[in-house]
């Protein structure tokens, strides 16, 4: 017989091997091993199914998490109420984050290093208004922040958009949305200005797109894109107030008021929403109707309100020659235009892709692009108005993108011009936006 | 967890084992000087992969090296720090045309380290913290003390006959002093390394590759080409010289020795394994293989397992300190994850190191020993001089000859393992000798 060891040779009956040592018939089959080793995928199975239907921790409440849990593993749930921001750095994005909110406090999420990219990858960037679940690494400090390790951790529901329009949007009064919001609407982007937050694109020259910082940053959103045609937007809305109101001014009903005017004689007054019906820019007033009700407003400067617009004020109700009028003359009072505004969300979709085409600008909103001479070259305080010379008409031009032309252009000089036809005071132009394709090149 | 995370983790496993499983097969190549280069491309690439998913992908990795480097160890001569005390064993084994044998105990006594770390120390989770909270401020005294052991277990020394007292007295000393001179040039090497290795920054994440090499693997590989070194044909057995209790003795002891390793810091998986064998009082070469198998992986993948246990987190071993890099464990999900991904990687492994084997058992005897040591130690060079420049085959030449005065002496090589305990002790003690050596 042979040994099962060594293979060699052996006298039958052997016990033990003479060459090898080996015992041979006390011995472990490897057979025998293979079972003992296919055993392990029970063990594997069962930690995958342990691993499946692990819950994980329990949500906590933002204004629970205190100094004791620093650097504890936290889940929390919450909608977004900032727009989130981007840490630049020379070598891309380092760090993005949020604000969410659960009623009880709020808590910034900030996404680290590589996890960033595979946040833009996996659509886990989200945009105000969306609620999320989340677990991660809790600091406290003066502002309550936890950082996400793991993607799978961070869970994104984008609620129902209502679908809206630009009009909807631009007369809607504070109490027709709320904030935060969600809709979706379709439109043209017909400006562009930048801030130190993001941008804000002006869609049909009627409603502000809030695009925060992180997004271009992140290249979710890209301007060049946005501008090519008609796209469909997303966000929440957020009601803009350019001057917060001030707490020492009664917010009022301008009907009740009138009611019993001497009661509130020379009282701080604001009066939150009201359309201006008329003005006069000689005696620096303005007729405006809110709750019915209409009433004159002095204020030191009126010429940049129009017919039309939606105003908020906040001033003093005084009586001037028997008349009750509001004076906007102090340092705290104020005269705003306050709207609605939408913050992007990081999704859209291009409804309808345009290029630019060698026509005169009859279309609204359609891409043009026109060669003549400068007739006219005036810088203004936001862009530059060029006089175009061009088959026998003169076009105007509104560079908005200041840096599409490098310095003063000469009377004479002939350019190409690609822009957007908008509608500035009932006639037509051509508006060069800024950070999108379109541009004015000197050719001669 | 979504179920199509957990594919893409099994996938992950697969994937990770299966690099290992190959890399593994290179001499002198240590999973964790490739791990490093995952990781710096993982970093300076961005590349867009889940961290967790990363993190299983190594662990598999990791497994597979556990398993599948007893075969370069064996059929090549080529151990590494932790292998070396089986080099002896499995000679013995090979010379006896029993190779696949001794890698059927090992990778036996693996698969039981396997179940140990995916089965046991989950139940033992509290007890490890309390274990770890004892031992955590005195752990320099407990490297000093493994240090005492590793000097002390010299004596003593039988040489049986001799010409007179004192040739009985000059053969006994011998062997111990060029143990003791080993300790000492292994022990100084590890400092000035630790303090100011010669090697340059951009390969210094690879600093220890070269000494180790030099201690254990080309030292063994210049043994075999100056020594009569002849492989016979090996045979394939259907089943393996060695009863339950063997592997079950065998497995209990290098699976407490490779968590006492994996515990403490400087204490590899060899020296944890052969303490452990000796506290057990092991016999023979089957039961030790069995216990050195175990104690490898439960070192290594152990020190990942502790790292992800929810009341432990501790960071041990490279892996462990390269992930947290990147990554914090967290959730005990996550843990669940990571032990389903050990034992899956685990099964594969065994099958993948099993197949390995029958396959060199096959070749290797068909090869010039001489050319085949040969072109091993080319393939060392190359990998030490592709990690860690020229500087490291410098370093690697010097690990080398201090590597051979054990060999050439006939000492214990577990002294070249001076090269990690002196210089951590020294560290965790809060004694630096680096001044003293003109080193800073």
């Amino acid at each position: 017989m042979k040994c099962p060891s060594c293979g060699l040779e052996i006298p039958d009956d052997t016990v033990i091997c003479p060459y090898c040592t080996a015992h041979v018939k006390k011995r472990v089959r490897i057979k025998t091993l293979y079972i003992l080793a296919l055993s392990l995928i029970i063990v594997s199975s069962v930690y995958a199914t342990l691993a499946y239907t692990n819950s994980g921790v329990g949500v906590s409440k933002i204004a629970n998490l205190s100094i004791d849990d620093n650097y504890r593993f936290v889940h929390v749930q919450g909608t977004v109420t900032g727009y989130p921001f981007a840490y630049e750095t020379p070598y891309g994005v380092s760090q993005i984050g949020f604000t969410i909110s659960d009623g009880t406090g709020q808590l910034t999420v900030k996404i680290y290093s590589n996890l960033v990219a595979q946040a833009v990858k996996e659509h886990k960037v989200p945009g105000l208004g969306d609620w999320v679940d989340v677990q991660g690494t809790f600091s406290y400090g003066t502002r309550k922040s936890l950082t996400v390790n793991d993607l799978y951790l961070l869970q994104i529901k984008h609620t129902g958009y209502s679908e809206e329009n630009v009009n909807s949007i631009a007369s809607a009064t504070p109490w027709t949305f709320k904030n935060n919001e969600p809709v979706t609407l379709k439109g043209n982007i017909t400006g562009v200005r930048q801030y130190s937050f993001g941008y804000i694109a002006t869609i049909d020259n009627r409603v502000d797109l809030l695009i925060p910082k992180a997004y271009t940053a992140l290249n979710m959103l890209n301007l060049r894109e946005l501008g090519s045609g008609v796209v469909q937007f997303y966000g929440a809305l957020l009601f803009y107030q350019p001057v917060k109101p001030s707490s020492d001014y009664t917010t009022v009903n301008l009907s009740e008021v009138m009611k019993a005017p001497e009661s509130y004689n020379r009282t701080n007054v604001h009066i939150p929403w009201a359309d201006v019906l008329a003005k006069n820019d000689t005696a620096g007033t303005l007729l405006i109707r809110a709750n019915e009700t209409n009433i004159t407003v002095y204020a030191k400067d009126v010429r940049r309100y129009r017919v039309g617009d939606h105003v908020e004020i906040q001033g003093k109700f005084v009586n001037y020659h028997g008349e009750w009028e509001i004076s906007v003359l102090r340092k705290t009072d104020f005269i705003t235009t306050p709207s609605w505004e939408v913050v992007a969300h990081p999704s859209f979709k291009v409804i309808e892709k345009k290029s630019y085409v060698n026509e005169t600008p009859e279309r609204l909103n359609s891409l043009v692009r026109i060669s003549g001479v400068v007739a006219d070259f005036r810088p203004l305080s936001s862009g530059y108005l060029i006089t175009l010379w061009s088959n026998n008409s003169s076009y105007s031009v509104y560079v908005e993108n200041v840096m599409s032309v490098s310095g003063a252009l000469n009377s004479g000089e002939k350019i190409v011009v690609k822009g957007m036809v908008t509608e500035y005071n009932g006639a037509l132009e051509i508006k060069v936006r800024a950070y999108t394709d379109d541009s004015v090149e000197v050719i001669a | 967890m979504m179920l199509s995370y957990i594919l893409m983790a099994i996938l992950f496993v697969l994937i990770g084992t299966l690099i290992g499983s190959m890399l593994s097969m290179l001499p002198g190549l240590h999973v964790y000087n490739v791990i490093g280069f995952f990781l710096l491309f993982y970093f300076t690439m961005g590349l867009v992969i889940d961290p967790m998913l990363m993190v299983l992908m190594l662990i598999g990795m990791l497994v597979s090296y556990a398993f599948v480097f007893t075969i370069s160890s064996i059929y090549f001569s080529a151990p590494d720090d932790s292998t070396m005390f089986i080099l002896m064993p499995t000679q013995r084994y090979l010379k006896e045309r029993k190779g696949h044998e001794a890698v059927v105990l090992i990778a036996t006594g693996a698969l039981v380290g396997v179940m140990a770390i995916t089965i046991f120390v989950p139940i033992f989770m509290n007890v490890l913290g309390i274990v770890w909270d004892i031992a955590m401020p005195n752990i320099h005294w407990i490297i000093g003390a493994v240090i005492a052991y590793m000097l002390l277990s010299e004596f003593p020394k039988d040489f049986g006959r001799h010409k007179n007292a004192l040739h009985g007295l000059k053969e006994a000393w011998k062997t111990i002093l060029a143990g003791y001179l080993t300790f000492f040039l292994a022990g100084l090497l590890g400092v000035i390394l630790y303090s100011k290795t010669i090697i340059p920054a951009n390969h210094a994440f690879q600093s220890l590759m070269a000494p180790l090499i030099g201690l254990f693997a080309t030292s063994s590989i210049i043994l075999n080409l100056i020594s009569k070194y002849e492989i016979p044909e090996q045979n394939i057995p259907k089943s393996v010289d060695a009863q339950p209790n063997d592997i079950t003795h065998g497995a209990v002891a290098g699976s407490l020795g490779g968590l006492f390793a994996a515990f403490i810091p400087a204490v590899t998986a060899g020296v944890g394994g052969y303490m452990a064998s000796h506290a057990f009082a092991q016999k023979g070469d089957k039961s030790f293989l069995v216990s050195m198998g175990a104690s490898r992986v439960v070192y290594y993948v152990g020190a990942i397992a502790l790292f992800f246990l929810p009341t432990l987190h501790l960071r041990r071993g490279a892996l462990a300190m390269g992930i947290n890099l990147f990554f914090t464990p967290e959730t005990v999900g996550q843990f669940y994850l990571v032990d389903a991904g050990i034992a899956l990687a685990g099964i594969v492994s065994f099958f993948i190191v099993l197949y390995l084997s029958k396959f060199l058992a096959r070749v290797i005897p068909k090869i010039n020993p001489k050319l085949l040591n040969i072109v091993v130690l080319g393939i060392i060079i190359v990998l030490v001089y592709i990690m860690t420049s020229w500087q490291g085959l410098i370093i690697m030449s010097v690990a080398t000859a201090i590597g051979l005065v054990p060999v050439l002496f006939n000492s214990r090589r577990s002294h070249c393992l001076a090269v990690i305990l002196v210089p951590i002790w020294l560290n965790m003690s809060g004694i630096a000798l680096a001044p003293y050596l003109g080193l800073w």
